[in-house]
């Protein structure tokens, strides 16, 4: 089976050439095998946030290379890249990056706008993520007056939307107790049954001890120490 | 069918977005819809009044004959008449009586013309005058009056709409006038504060001698011929001033379109105070805007689709405006029929004018307001979504919520 997601020596800067410049990633290999969880561990400012935004396709490595499902993508012109995003990629922020003034449905059904879905059709998907995480009672609510655990399953609903093969989480259970942090994973060994490959950015024990993760990847000063 | 269903999502979202932020939308629609109503305004009151008095000068004499002396204009002999006749391509010349006639009652001055009203009394124009049907037969022919709209209206207030005794401190006795009709409102441009008084009425309440006019009008059928004719006169008569048809066509259109120039000027300061208030207001995209543009990116919206919207709600934004000012601006000109701005347009006389506007939206202004609004303003809005668009999708990311 072909690797669903890989990075090949992996490199980013910011600030170039200044006083200011850092390393967030340097020379990162990664292979992540297609229908498996993955966590990436590491302290606070290893790296973490920005390998996955590199694999998430959110930001073009400076050197090296990610390959999704067999493609060379980050080198591609943005507009192909997205294109390849949205198709397989669903990608849960930490700060879950909902539009607070929209329903929960408006915010769910946000990805599909431009792919031309009509839309009952839209209604019907953001219905059925929001049934799998338990929310559909909140579904005309606006964000704002949810609470940060109901946001939180927003935000993945609207990842799942669109139904990505890949779908990467960045620290999905900082807001959580330690309920909600066993249904989110409770949800994500579900998809990962239905053969979705996962992969999380964590710090929380409870993500990175869970028996269902297959590999754990520590990250440390931008590099990978296991 | 996929990019109908896209384009109709996007749309539906521009609108979506336009409602979300509606007290930002509101104001800029309520000073853009004020400006297209004030600019449309102006635009079809001149283009309205131009073709009115365009189509009304089609009746001026094609020459107008005055007689200048000492730089002032005096009467014309009678005599000239049949001189003039003689040149080859005129085809009538005839004698006409006009002046002022100062109403103290009404503190104002009115435009006397005298003329057979027989000619009045038949055909077409006596389609355009209400008849004082109640009259009874004038023994006096030659004191028979037919007056405008606006000296009707005040002389009925003063109860002297059938009957008027004209008098000058000079004179000897009264003389006693019958209104024998009224012009109707529509033809109040051309009528409004005019009398119109049988010719031999005419020469007494003007102090006209028989063998003078005030002026002639000389009827040229072939207009190529009209300033050779006129030409002539002049060096026939070297103190006849010669004005012809197209000349105060000429002055009106100028004198329209400078009164139009003066307000849209006045005008272009306070679209360009809009445009620094649009400018402020769409470049300076707020943190809100500029995370939902963020967060759109990061959910894999293509720059382009996200520019697509702004632009949809600039078009959406500026359209609805500009058709609301458009529409604002033709109910005000033409159902309210222009109040204040006619004023500067006809002036401030004594009585005004209350003729009737016609509805005569031209193209071309539309056109006009449309280039200058709606496509500037999306053009605005548009720059600093597109600037936000082409930043990293990673910097959503480090934004706390
Ligand atoms: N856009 C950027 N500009 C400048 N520096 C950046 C940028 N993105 C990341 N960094 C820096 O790169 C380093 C790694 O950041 P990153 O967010 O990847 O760490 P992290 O492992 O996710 O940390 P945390 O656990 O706190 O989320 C940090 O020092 C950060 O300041
Ligand atoms: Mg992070």
């Amino acid at each position: 089976m072909i690797d669903a997601l890989e990075a090949v020596d992996v490199t980013k800067v910011y600030n170039q050439g200044k006083l200011s410049e850092v390393f967030p990633v340097i020379d990162v290999s990664l292979k992540i095998q297609g229908g498996s969880m993955v966590v990436l561990k590491g302290p606070s400012g290893s790296g973490k946030t920005t390998l996955l935004a590199m694999l998430g396709c959110h930001v073009k490595p400076n050197r090296g290379e990610v390959i999704l499902n067999g493609k060379k993508v980050s080198k591609l012109p943005e507009k192909f890249m997205n294109a390849h995003k949205r198709d397989h990629i669903g990608f849960i922020f930490q700060q879950f990056q909902l539009i607070p003034d929209l329903c929960v449905m408006d915010n769910i059904m946000l990805p599909l706008l431009p792919m031309g879905i009509g839309r009952s059709r839209q209604i019907r998907l953001a219905e059925k993520q929001l049934e799998f995480l338990d929310l559909l009672h909140r579904k005309q609510f606006k964000v704002r007056n949810l609470s940060g655990g109901e946001q939180q399953r927003v935000a993945i609903a609207r990842a799942l939307v669109n139904h990505p093969n890949i779908i990467l989480a960045d620290e999905p259970t900082a807001h959580l107790d330690s309920r909600l942090t066993d249904f989110f994973l409770k949800r994500m060994k579900q998809l990962k049954e239905s053969g979705h490959t996962i992969v999380m950015a964590s710090h929380d024990p409870l993500v990175y001890d869970n028996p269902d993760i297959d590999q754990v990847v520590e990250m440390k000063d931008g590099r990978i120490v296991s | 069918m996929e990019w109908l269903e896209k384009q109709k999502n996007l749309i539906d979202f521009s609108i979506q977005s336009l409602i979300r932020r509606f007290s930002k939308n509101a104001l800029i629609l309520i000073i853009f819809v004020s400006l297209v109503f004030a600019v449309a305004s102006v635009l079809f009151l001149t283009g309205s009044l131009t073709s009115e008095m365009m189509s009304s000068s089609e009746e001026l004499p094609d020459i107008t004959v005055q007689r200048i002396l000492g730089g002032r204009q005096v009467n014309i002999p009678a005599s000239y008449q049949d001189r003039i006749e003689t040149l080859s391509g005129v085809d009538a010349v005839e004698g006409r009586l006009w002046g002022y006639y100062y109403l103290s009652e009404l503190q104002a001055n009115f435009t006397v013309f005298g003329m057979d009203l027989g000619q009045l009394e038949e055909g077409e124009y006596q389609k355009i005058i209400n008849w004082n049907a109640s009259l009874p037969k004038q023994n006096n022919q030659d004191f028979r009056m037919i007056i405008g709209q606006g000296v009707y209206q005040m002389l009925k207030k003063l109860h002297s709409e059938g009957s008027y005794l004209f008098f000058q401190p000079s004179w000897d006795v009264p003389l006693p006038f019958e209104v024998i009709g009224h012009f109707k409102a529509e033809t109040s441009l051309q009528s409004n504060d005019l009398l119109v008084i049988q010719t031999e009425g005419a020469r007494m309440v003007l102090e006209i001698p028989e063998d003078e006019f005030t002026d002639m009008a000389v009827h040229v059928p072939n207009p190529e011929e009209v300033e050779t004719i006129a030409l002539k006169i002049r060096r026939m008569f070297p103190e006849l001033r010669t004005v012809t048809k197209a000349q105060i066509q000429r002055t009106y259109h100028s004198v329209f379109s400078w009164k139009s120039g003066f307000v849209l000027t006045t005008l272009l300061a306070s679209l360009f105070a809009f445009l620094i208030l649009i400018w402020d207001k769409a470049s300076g995209l707020s943190a809100e805007e500029k995370r939902e543009i963020g967060i759109l990116k990061a959910i894999g919206w293509d720059t382009d689709v996200i520019l697509k919207v702004k632009l949809w709600e600039g078009l959406i934004l500026s359209g609805s405006s500009c058709f609301l000012g458009i529409l604002l601006s033709y109910a005000y000109i033409y159902w309210l029929e222009a109040p204040v701005l006619r004023n500067i347009f006809i002036g401030w006389s004594t009585i005004y004018p209350s003729f009737e506007l016609k509805p005569e939206v031209d193209l071309k202004y539309v056109m006009l307001i449309v280039t200058f609004s709606v496509v500037p303003y999306s053009a605005v809005t548009i720059f600093p979504a597109w600037k936000a668009a082409i930043t990293d999708a990673d910097t959503i990311m480090r934004n706390t919520g």
